[in-house]
Formats: structure tokens, C-alpha cells, sequence
């Protein structure tokens, strides 16, 4: 009986203390002044500035806490669908705008033209406030998201005036160094994967993903056309490595083994932390048609919850003013050459002067607005197997056009059920 | 047998035994299974997302005609029993190796756990770059040491299989390995010593001893591996990027993840669910009964 | 003759065997050193497009980095405490729940034993809205006891099997012939029946742990503070979709690996057959 009663007093108390602990560590970090939370995907720099901002914040409001939760991006947005439809979730969240649509829809933000008055939202560049239905749904800090054309000065001395030339110069960098039979430089590299990288060349062929009644236009001789030129630069040209992805571009070009590379403005920083001489360009004219490629430009913001009560909203109101100031957009400019989201910035000697953030905003100013409709998600979805097998080799341009109608129309009826 | 003299009523120590588990998992499994039960009759979706309504079957009728079903099915059922069979394989033999008295026994145990130990997601990573046609160290290897051309392993859709089949081999054996080290310290040494007596070579003494000694400890590790296996979407995810080629290595609970969080459609998602949940209801029970797990458990 | 021989046979197979050993340890931690090795290289480098395990300019900078300018003290302290609940909560629990199956007869055993295995087989996606509307309903978003009750509910259906099935290679005489000799049921489940099943234990144990401190897609869902990040949350901070801090996410990594390596070999010394300890036998 004895033994018995020991075990389970022991038993209970583990447990008590296992409580314990528990409040212990959550302890410490209720305040009065209430908390607001923020639900992030920005990379591990970026989030070394936001921080720094958000102490400032609280400086100027003592008995506020303000927490930051990262996630990456494909996360983020389903924990928030998850969170905000159960009536949970933070109070901002900071992501692309096109997760935007699908969050309009579900009314799991707000919208903002209440909030912000007329002369605030025309401080931002045309564009990259994303308006749905006439809403206003986020306040960007940024606009970018836009690849462009990389160089390593070390292997090219200039930027190709048009594709053909490119190729060219791409052709005179693909070298086999140690005689092994195998490339170990590339001309180009990018992560042919993903049909984000697809959509530039679309644009430079003339065709776009959708109408302007969002309705997707995939079954084009412009995108027949881009599918080919893609193909033809691993078949035909051998210009670029026969698997490559995200990652294999990003470390060739650190190791100086890639002359070209297209990526987008947030690798810039890395590879000029990577002791790298790189030349920012847009993506060169098309010869056979004459036009520019257009990648997606897209901004990132914040949103704010429609789950956050009234008499917080002021607060909240107030943080989001000062994320998108001009002082907090500076910052991440010169820190991290991404491009600001207020037209006065684009004004300013900071950005004119240095080479990387001209480059890369002339790109921006030839790029085309990312359609922030949730029927992208389908489109998306679509193109990518039928442009994976063309790259591989294993369908023909025409056939994966037609397959990547079909299959989008589909998915969009689905969807809409 | 007689009453125990003093003590708990055994009834109440049964009670007091399965009420705590019972509550924890009631609480918190049972009601979001509940739940996805009757999500699953309504049309909850992206336009839908509150204000959705009973629909009956409608979901299930559309799963089974979704053309692509079968093959899925069956990828997902090649996928799970492939990796049972090295699991097993892999883990028994080398907890049997790592049961006898070797030096530096200690050493071995801590290195062949790593896998189970290190954060599946870098793991998986750095797996998919051992694929990479030109630089991963697979290919290397086979250039190199075999004088063997390199398999463009994310171009071919069965070598696009079998990358994550190695990658899940390596991350599950060590579990596996270490259930087998725990099941075989309850085989009494007598019943090795009667075997060998009786004129049985080490590999009968293996399959008559060891084998069904092992298996009370085993069939859970069997039958929650096989579930765990077959819901894996991670692994596959990672390795393949997404799908690769072409979005042909996907398996059934990726139907599940892709409904619910590219298009948003909760209901046919927790269909989906609902409806993997009975193909592994069938097959479990199906293993009890066959293995007859539970015929001892009166 | 025949003693040497069988002696030389002997010796043979034990180098055999350490071969194996050996080959089949290299082949399992050599994507184990090529983490490590991500972890040295400079620039954040995820691929290296040669076969070296030592890249150059290595450095530990990507530890310093992790250790010292990262919460990784905070995330340790959660992982260790989120862990060590779900360990000592599944292992009580299980070893119970366990027994009751393995020993008693009730109504319903069979119908218990199965639906406890129904809780595993449906696809983790699905539940996580409805949990998440559960532990907001209890109050337990945001706090380690909430990812503590979710983890132990994921680890025991698996540790009452376990348990289970090792209890019944147990011979019920042993307690039995506790029970004669002045105990109660219940001493002799404490006094015989669990230091007998001991690797069982160290099984469940082993298991409950990981369960706590590797997971994080429900542990994503729920924490919300960065105060209360676990390692896995911590570690997914250092990650973003395409500019991932590879070298301090390696260094991470593998520093979260040492504990539960250390914990398998302080618990290896229990996996010993307690059977062959005397007592009754069949």
C-alpha cells in the first residue's frame, strides 16, 4: 500500500511539474499594453531588419509586445487559412500579393480602403497595391519578386543587347575545363523547374498566362514559342546544365562556374556577400520578335486580419504605416537591394547610383503585373508538368500547350464549384 | 486465482490503467476526425469557405472517377511495400549484427541512428542533391568508381521513383532497428540452445525462433510503419521537387494536400481523406486477422 | 584440429561482421557528413559540385552564428522541456494502458486496441484545422502543454501496442508468484512485470521523445511567440523558399541530433534481456 501511494504521489508530482514548466516558460511575456502578431515569410536578413524596426516600434510604445512567427511562403499561406478560418491567427500578415485573391475570397483580411485615406495609397508606385473587386487588400513595403538577368563580371564583360547575342555569349562560356567529356562551366543557369522562369519568355513572345477576364491563354503560338526557345538552350545549344534547379543555379553561380544566371532581386544580396562582381540587366530582347521579356512583378505587404478586434485595429493601423514608411523601405533597400515600394524612393540618389538597383528596376519597368486572382494557383499548377516534359524532351511544344489549357481550364472549374 | 488480498479492486485498476490514455486521444484525435467525416459531405471551398452546404456522396462519386485514381493507388502501394520490405530487412539484420558482443558496439548504435536522429528536411535535401545528374555524388560515384554513366534520376519517371524510395529506406531502417533491438531481449536463450540441440542451422534458428519471438514486438512497428509510409508526403515532396517529372511522383495523400491548399477545396479534400483512412482500415484489419495478432489478446 | 578450426571460423566470422558493420555505417552517415560539410562551407552553398567532405575555407562560423546570435538556447529549452513531458506522459501512460490490454479481459479490448490504430491512419493535413479549433476552444494555442497533449496523443497509440506486445512475451506466472507471495496486482505490475520489459520502456521512451522533439507541423500551427519556438520552429526561421541560410541550417541540424544520439546510448544500457535473470520459466 505503501509503495503504491509513493509511485503515485511521485507519478502526480512529474506531472505538476511538467505544468510547471510549462506556465514557466510561457510566463514573462504578457503585457498590458495588449500584443500584436505577425505572420511573416521574409528571409533570415530581411527578418534581422524587421526586428530591428519593430524595437523602434516598441520603444515608442513601452507596454506593447510585438511577435514575429516566420514561415516559409507555401506554409504561411496554408497556416493562415488554417488559423484565420478557426478565428485564430495574427493580426498581420506579410506575404506576395498573390496570395492576396484567395484570402480576399475566404474574407479572412480586410479591406483597407477605410483605413487609409486617398493621398496615403498614392504614395505607392501605380501597381503594387493590390486592389480586388475594388478593395484594397495589403500595403506593400516592396515591389520586386521580378527575375532578371545576372552576370558575373569576372566571365562576361557586358550585357548581350538581344537573345541572339546571348546565346552566343552564353555558347563561348559553356566550357569543359578538366577535359573530363562534361561541361563544369555553364553559360547560363536558372531553375528551369518552375514555370515562374517561363513566364518572362512568354511575355517576350508576345502571350500571357491570362485575359483580362482571368481566363487562362495558354494555347498560344507565343507560349508554343517560348516552350521551344527554353528547350532549344538545354537541347540544342547545351547552354544550360541538363538537371538544374533552384539550389544547383544559386551555388554554380557562388562558385563561379555559371556566367549567366536569372534569378530574382532577392539573391542579390548573397551573391555580393559571396565576394561576387555581378552585373543586374533586364533579360534580353527577343531577336525574332523584337519585344522585352516580361517576368511578374509583384509586390509583398502586409494585410491585416479580419480577425483583429475593433479597438485594436488603431495599433494595428499604426505599425503597418510605420513597416511601409519611407525610413523602414530605405533601409531595406540599401541593406538588401531590393526595391522600395514609394514612388519617391524611386527619385532618390541611394537607388539612381547604384548599378544593381538601377538594373534592377529598369527590369521592374519592363516586367508585367503578377495577376493576383486565385485562379493562378490553377495556372500555375497547370503549366508545370506539360513545360517540365518539354524541357526534358519528352513532349512537343504544340501538344503541351493544348494540355496546359485543358488542364487549367479544368482545374478553375473545380475550383469554382 | 485468488482475489489479491489487499489492493485495488481490479476493475478500478483497469479503469485507472486506460482512462488517461483513452481521454488524451479521445479528445484530441477524435473530434478532428469527426470533423472531417462531415466536412467531407459539403462542398467547402474557396467560395464556399462558410457558408457551405450538405452535398451527400457528391465528393466520393467525383473520387471515383477521377481518371488518374488507379495509378495513383497503385504507386502508393508499390511505394509502401517497397520501403516495408528494406525497412525490415535493413533493421532486423542489422539489429542482429548490433546484438552481439563486439567492441565498440556503443559506437555503431549511436552512428546507424542519425538518420532517425537528423531533421528529415535537410536530410531529404541533401539526398536530392545526391540525385543531381552532373554534380550529385550518386552519379559521381557511379562515374567514377563504376566507370558507369550517370542516371538523370528527375528526367525518367521510374528512376524519379525509386530516388525517394532510397532516401525514405535510409530515414525509416534505424526505427525499425531499434524496435528489433528491444524485441530481442525477450527471447529467452534456452529456446536458441534447445533449437541448436535439435540440430537447427543458424538460418532455421532465425526463422523458428527469432522471427516469431520478434513478432509482438514487431506488428505494431509493421502495421504503424506501413500507415506511416503510406501517408508520407514529405519525402517524395522534397526529393522530387514538387512532383518531378512532370508532376508524376505524386502518391494518393498528395491528392489531399493539393486539393485543400492549391484550390481550396476542403470538402473533396476530406473525402480524399476519408477515403485513404478506409483503404488502410481494410488493410490493417486485414493483417490482424491474417497474422492473427489478436487472437492471443484474451 | 577441429578446436583451431573452429576457432579460425570464428575469427573470421567476426571480422566478417565488423566489415559489414563498418560498410553499412559509412554508407548510412555519408549524407549525414555531407551535412556537416554544408555546415562548413562559406556562402550559404546547398550543392558543391565536387566530392570533397572538407570544402574549402572551411569554417565553424555557421555554429557560432547559430548558437550565439540565434535563440538557440530559448528553442533548446523548449524542445528539451516539450520532449521530456511527452517522454514521461507516454511512457506512464503507455506502460498502463499497455498492461491493462496485455493482462485484463474486458469488453471491448479487441474494438480498443483498433481504434487506437485509427487515429493513425488518417492524413495529417486534414486534422490540423480542426485541431487547431480544438486547442483554441481549450485555451491552448501558443502553449507548450497544448503541442505537448497533441504529441502524446500522436506517440501513444504506438506505445500501448508496444508495450502490449512485450508484455505478453512476459509469463504471467512471474506475477503470479509475486502475488502469492503478498503483493497486489498493482505491486506486482511495479515491482516485476516493468523492470522485466525494460527495453520495451526504452523503446517507448525513445519514441515519445522523438514525437516531441523533431516535429513541427503541428508545433507550426500552434506556437505562435517566438519565446515558446522548439528547435524544429527555430531551425524553420533560417529557412525561406529560396534563400535558406544552408550553412546555419546544417550547423543547426546536426547540433539538434546530439542530444537524441546521446539519449539512444544512455537508454541502450536498459535494452538487456531481463529474462535471463532466473525465474519461472514455461
Amino acid at each position: 500500500m505503501n509503495s503504491k501511494c509513493r509511485y503515485i504521489a511521485a507519478a502526480v508530482i512529474l506531472v505538476l511539474c511538467a505544468y510547471v514548466m510549462t506556465i514557466i516558460a510561457g510566463c514573462g511575456q504578457k503585457s498590458t499594453g495588449g500584443e500584436i502578431v505577425i505572420w511573416e515569410q521574409k528571409d533570415p536578413e530581411e527578418q534581422i531588419i524587421l526586428n530591428r524596426q519593430l524595437e523602434a516600434f516598441t520603444e515608442k510604445h513601452p507596454d506593447l509586445v510585438i511577435s514575429t512567427v516566420h514561415f516559409e511562403t507555401d506554409v504561411l499561406h496554408s497556416q493562415f487559412q488554417t488559423a484565420a478560418l478557426a478565428g485564430g491567427g495574427p493580426d498581420l500578415v506579410y506575404g506576395p500579393s498573390d496570395k492576396v485573391g484567395p484570402y480576399s475570397v475566404m474574407a479572412l483580411i480586410r479591406p483597407l480602403e477605410d483605413q487609409f485615406d486617398r493621398a496615403f495609397l498614392d504614395e505607392f508606385e501605380k501597381g503594387s497595391v493590390p486592389v480586388l473587386d475594388g478593395h484594397v487588400y495589403a500595403i506593400p513595403d516592396q515591389i520586386g519578386n521580378h527575375l532578371m538577368l545576372i552576370y558575373n563580371r569576372a566571365l562576361v564583360d557586358r550585357a548581350p543587347r538581344d537573345s541572339d547575342e546571348w546565346i552566343g555569349m552564353c555558347a563561348a562560356a559553356t566550357r569543359d575545363l578538366d577535359g573530363n567529356g562534361f561541361p563544369d562551366q555553364f553559360g547560363l543557369v536558372f531553375n528551369y523547374m518552375e514555370p515562374f522562369w517561363l513566364v518572362p519568355f512568354l511575355g517576350g513572345f508576345g502571350g500571357w498566362v491570362m485575359d483580362t477576364e482571368n481566363r487562362p491563354t495558354l494555347d498560344t503560338p507565343a507560349m508554343v514559342q517560348a516552350l521551344r526557345f527554353l528547350a532549344d538552350l538545354r537541347n540544342r545549344h547545351k547552354v544550360i546544365p541538363k538537371e538544374c534547379n533552384y539550389e544547383l543555379s544559386d551555388t554554380m553561380f557562388k562558385q563561379g562556374r555559371a556566367a549567366f544566371l536569372i534569378n530574382g532581386p532577392w539573391s542579390l544580396k548573397a551573391y555580393v556577400n559571396a565576394g561576387l562582381d555581378i552585373g543586374v540587366t533586364p533579360i534580353p530582347m527577343i531577336t525574332a520578335t523584337g519585344m522585352h521579356p516580361t517576368p511578374m512583378v509583384s509586390s509583398k505587404g502586409y494585410s491585416i486580419s479580419v480577425n483583429v478586434p475593433e479597438k485594436k485595429l488603431p495599433l494595428v493601423r499604426e505599425l503597418l504605416v510605420y513597416l511601409t514608411s519611407e525610413e523602414a523601405q530605405r533601409d531595406i533597400m540599401t541593406e538588401l537591394l531590393i526595391l522600395p515600394s514609394r514612388s519617391t524612393l524611386f527619385r532618390d540618389p541611394a537607388l539612381q547610383e547604384n548599378p544593381i538597383l538601377a538594373g534592377s528596376l529598369a527590369q521592374a519597368r519592363l516586367g508585367r503585373q503578377m495577376p493576383d486572382v486565385p485562379e493562378m494557383r490553377a495556372v500555375w499548377d497547370a503549366i508545370r508538368p506539360f513545360y517540365q516534359s518539354v524541357l526534358g524532351g519528352q513532349m512537343e511544344p504544340e501538344a503541351a500547350a493544348r494540355e496546359m489549357q485543358q488542364r487549367a481550364v479544368k482545374k478553375i472549374a473545380e475550383m469554382k464549384q | 486465482m485468488d482475489r489479491p488480498r489487499t489492493g485495488m479492486n481490479p476493475k478500478r485498476l483497469i479503469w485507472l490503467f486506460l482512462l488517461p490514455s483513452g481521454i488524451v486521444i479521445g479528445c484530441v484525435v477524435f473530434y478532428p476526425f469527426l470533423y472531417n467525416f462531415y466536412i467531407s459531405t459539403t462542398n467547402m471551398s474557396l467560395y464556399h469557405i462558410r457558408d457551405y452546404t450538405f452535398q451527400g456522396f457528391a465528393n466520393y462519386r467525383e473520387i471515383f472517377t477521377e481518371p488518374d485514381l488507379y495509378y495513383y493507388l497503385m504507386k502508393t502501394i508499390i511505394w509502401t511495400l517497397v520501403n516495408l520490405f528494406f525497412h525490415l530487412v535493413l533493421g532486423i539484420s542489422i539489429a542482429m549484427l548490433l546484438n552481439r558482443q563486439i567492441a565498440g558496439r556503443a559506437v555503431f548504435r549511436a552512428l546507424l541512428i542519425l538518420p532517425w536522429a537528423m531533421p528529415q528536411y535537410i536530410s531529404a535535401l541533401t539526398w536530392k542533391g545526391m540525385f543531381n545528374y552532373q554534380y550529385g555524388s550518386i552519379n559521381l560515384i557511379l562515374q567514377k568508381i563504376f566507370h558507369v554513366q550517370g542516371i538523370e534520376w528527375f528526367s525518367n519517371e521510374t528512376w524519379a521513383f525509386v530516388a525517394p524510395i532510397l532516401t525514405n529506406i535510409w530515414l525509416g531502417f534505424p526505427f525499425i532497428m531499434v524496435v528489433t533491438l528491444g524485441g530481442l531481449q525477450s527471447i529467452p536463450k534456452d529456446l536458441y540452445e534447445a533449437a541448436e540441440i535439435d540440430g537447427a542451422s543458424p538460418i532455421q534458428r532465425f526463422f523458428h525462433v527469432t522471427l516469431p519471438m520478434l513478432k509482438p514486438v514487431l506488428t505494431p512497428a509493421i502495421i504503424l510503419g506501413t500507415i506511416w509510409t503510406f501517408n508520407n508526403l514529405n519525402v517524395i515532396w522534397l526529393v522530387t521537387e514538387r512532383g518531378l517529372p512532370a508532376d508524376k511522383s505524386h502518391i494518393l495523400v498528395t491528392y489531399v494536400y493539393k486539393a485543400a491548399f492549391t484550390y481550396y477545396r476542403y470538402g473533396y479534400a476530406a473525402a480524399f481523406s476519408v477515403f485513404i483512412f478506409l483503404i488502410l482500415l481494410v488493410f490493417v484489419l486485414f493483417y490482424i486477422r491474417q497474422t492473427r495478432t489478436l487472437a492471443a489478446a484474451t | 584440429m577441429k578446436r583451431r578450426e573452429q576457432k579460425a571460423v570464428r575469427v573470421v566470422k567476426k571480422i566478417l561482421i565488423y566489415v559489414l558493420l563498418v560498410f553499412i555505417t559509412g554508407v548510412t552517415i555519408y549524407p549525414i557528413v555531407q551535412i556537416f560539410g554544408i555546415s562548413l562551407r562559406p556562402a550559404d552553398q546547398l550543392y558543391s559540385t565536387s566530392l570533397r567532405i572538407i570544402p574549402e575555407n572551411a569554417s565553424f562560423d555557421a555554429y557560432r552564428k547559430v548558437i550565439f546570435e540565434k535563440d538557440f538556447f530559448t528553442w533548446l529549452r523548449n524542445s528539451a522541456i516539450v520532449a521530456l513531458a511527452v517522454s514521461i506522459l507516454g511512457v506512464s501512460l503507455a506502460s498502463t494502458a499497455g498492461y491493462a490490454f496485455s493482462r485484463f479481459r474486458f469488453g471491448g479490448k479487441k474494438a480498443g486496441l483498433v481504434a487506437i490504430l485509427l487515429t493513425q491512419m488518417f492524413p495529417a493535413t486534414m486534422l490540423l484545422l480542426p485541431l487547431y479549433v480544438l486547442m483554441k476552444n481549450l485555451g491552448l494555442v501558443d502553449t507548450l502543454l497544448g503541442i505537448i497533449i497533441a504529441y502524446t496523443a500522436t506517440a501513444l497509440p504506438f506505445c500501448i501496442w508496444t508495450m502490449k506486445g512485450y508484455y505478453d512475451t512476459i509469463p504471467r506466472d512471474l506475477e503470479e508468484a509475486a502475488v502469492i507471495d503478498g503483493t497486489t496486482q498493482f505491486g506486482a505490475f511495479l515491482r516485476v512485470t516493468l523492470p522485466l520489459s525494460a527495453p520495451a520502456l526504452v523503446i517507448t521512451a525513445l519514441f515519445s521523445f522523438m514525437a516531441g522533439w523533431s516535429e513541427f507541423i503541428v508545433a507550426r500551427v500552434i506556437i505562435n511567440r517566438q519565446a515558446l519556438y522548439t528547435l524544429p520552429l527555430g531551425l524553420e526561421s533560417l529557412s525561406s523558399t529560396f534563400q535558406t541560410e544552408w550553412a546555419n541550417y546544417a550547423a543547426g541540424s546536426i547540433l539538434v541530433c546530439i542530444p537524441v544520439v546521446a539519449l539512444f546510448l544512455l537508454l541502450s544500457r536498459f535494452l538487456i534481456s531481463g529474462l535471463t535473470l532466473g525465474g519461472v520459466k514455461g
